[in-house]
């Protein structure tokens, strides 16, 4: 019922927006994707030490130019992974955007963050070489938190003349994370606890890419600086925990491109502070960290291929994981390889004809840091779980 | 006003000499009050990053099909592959950042739709460029 409203509301939408101004084009484009994914020894995002056909994503989106500087567009999009998503449809972006000129243009609505090089494009499988974006940079469980903002935007271009050109976006707003989304699925797996809110005071994001006078060479600074209140259920105490957070995400991204050939680099730091205003505990603060570099070659019109390495800690304090594993009496108990993970990955895509792509890719893995004790065979006992293991992920997609 | 037919000649004589270097050329219609555009806002044009320009108005980028043409002129003016252009425009259409530009299948497609709207702007082999439209001169 609710993705039949979803899908009479683009109709209706879009159909206003044809009416208005009749003599303007809509464009409509789309994208189906369905996976496979399989894992020795852990489950990882899904039950897929099973293999699983839990893993796909659609979107439909459709665009209208109402004046020479004024677009609308709009993108409904649902997608499962394991127990998240569910195929349940959700309205991914949704703007108007004013270019005043080159310089500036006004974005007002909901809109992906552009921060780093890949945020943009987590769901677009069309319009990278790999499956998985690198963890490191773009942990799976951070997801629905650092893709998308909710307010008002600028952005714009200028030549530099001999030292090249820049673009900068920036956007202030706020944005709904759902209380059983992968960041909700994250907390409840790192405190053992319940997000039963997530009231959100406000979130930036900004980024400055510099195309360097060096061909092919784009540096770019991101950072996305947000504030929100938590809502969190302790089972064990039977009690809800009023937490106040500020996060702030800085990206610091290298890439050059020759001829068929990329090779990009990301650092991620997360700076996070954490307040408990009902009650008597200190305030903490914590640095998640991660990197990756990344090289992807494509030899011909139907075969690419790509490989990175990326490393995550989501905390960086303690990154052999000494703190987490002091205790194997405490509730929670983790083996000090959950405090990282690294990923040897390799890809190769191939494109047989105008539309498909198909994906084979396989990750060595160390450590289980992005893993959900909630996904495990055993959720109490994370010592069941193995330090070194695979994953493999197939692919098919469809996109218009 | 010697000077000024001096200036007005080497105007010429440059954008003469740039269009014969040169495989591709940018053109506009005859009547667009630009002659010449930037590398890096040529660059900006052709890949969704700019969508109004001053003396430029209700701006139209005309792309062609996958054929020899386009990729000369990818290479030549974008420094990128097919499968690199084709892939920044499904990032920008499928984050709402551009619409996708008008299709065509030969010079004189674009030719044809760069004379019928003003403010079309697209790309041709040099040798199939004619007096009904202006060729700009990118620098």
């Amino acid at each position: 019922m609710r993705t039949r409203t979803y899908i009479l509301l683009i109709v209706l939408v879009v159909g206003s927006i044809a009416m208005l101004n009749a003599s303007q084009k809509v464009d409509f484009h789309g994208f189906a994707s369905q996976g496979y994914l399989y894992s020795s020894d852990n489950n990882y995002l899904a039950k897929t030490s099973d293999g699983t056909f839990d893993f796909n994503e659609f979107a439909l989106n459709a665009s209208a130019r109402l004046t020479r500087r004024l677009h609308l567009g709009l993108q409904f999009a649902a997608r499962d992974m394991g127990d998240v998503g569910n195929n349940a449809v959700y309205l991914d972006w949704a703007f108007a955007d004013y270019q005043y000129s080159q310089y500036i243009g006004l974005r007002a609505g909901k809109a992906k963050t552009s921060v780093g090089l890949l945020a943009d494009y987590w769901d677009i499988d069309a319009v990278r070489t790999n499956i998985y974006l690198p963890l490191g940079v773009y942990p799976e469980n951070f997801r629905d938190v650092n893709m998308t903002n909710r307010g008002f935007g600028f952005y714009g271009s200028s030549g530099l003349d001999i030292l090249g050109s820049v673009q900068y976006n920036a956007m202030i707003g706020t944005d709904n994370v759902s209380t059983d989304g992968p960041f909700a699925r994250w907390i409840a797996s790192r405190k053992n606890m319940e997000m039963e809110s997530l009231d959100a005071e406000y979130k930036f994001n900004g980024s400055l890419t510099w195309e360097t006078p060096l061909d092919g060479l784009l540096l770019k600074g991101s950072i996305i600086d947000s504030k929100f209140s938590l809502g969190l259920y302790s089972p064990q105490n039977n009690m809800t925990i009023d937490q106040d957070t500020h996060s702030t995400s800085y990206i610091g991204s290298v890439q050059f491109t020759y001829k068929n050939l990329e090779v990009s680099g990301e650092y991620l730091m997360i700076d996070i502070h954490q307040e408990y205003p009902d009650l008597p505990l200190p305030d903490s603060d914590s640095k998640i960290e991660g990197y990756y570099g990344k090289i992807d070659y494509r030899f011909n019109d139907w075969l690419q291929a790509g490989t990175y390495y990326t490393v995550y800690y989501p905390d960086a304090d303690d990154k052999d994981g000494e703190d987490l594993s002091a205790d194997p009496t405490s509730a929670g108990y983790r083996p000090d390889y959950w405090a990282w993970q690294k990923d040897l990955c390799l890809t190769l895509r191939f494109d047989p004809m105008p539309g498909w792509i198909v994906k084979l890719e396989g990750h060595m893995m160390n450590g289980c840091a992005s893993m959900l004790a909630m996904d495990q065979e055993d959720t109490a006992d994370m010592t069941k779980t193995e330090e070194d293991w695979y994953l493999l992920a197939a692919k098919l997609t469809y996109i218009f | 006003m010697i000077a000024k037919n001096k200036a007005a000649l080497a105007l010429v004589l440059l954008l003469f000499s740039a269009v014969l270097s040169a495989k591709m050329v940018i053109i506009v219609n005859s009547n667009a009050e630009i002659s010449q555009l930037p590398k890096s806002v040529a660059k900006g044009i052709f890949t969704g990053d700019i969508k109004t320009l001053k003396g430029m108005d209700d701006m139209i980028v005309c792309l062609q099909e996958d054929n020899a043409s386009h990729e000369a002129f990818l290479s030549e003016f974008l420094g990128m592959t097919g499968s690199q252009f084709e892939q920044l425009w499904q990032k920008l259409i499928f984050t709402g950042k551009a619409m996708e530009p008008e299709k065509f299948s030969s010079d004189a497609e674009v030719i044809k739709y760069v004379i019928d709207n003003p403010g079309a702007i697209g790309y041709i082999n040099v040798e199939s460029l004619d007096n009904r439209v202006k060729a700009l001169l990118v620098k």
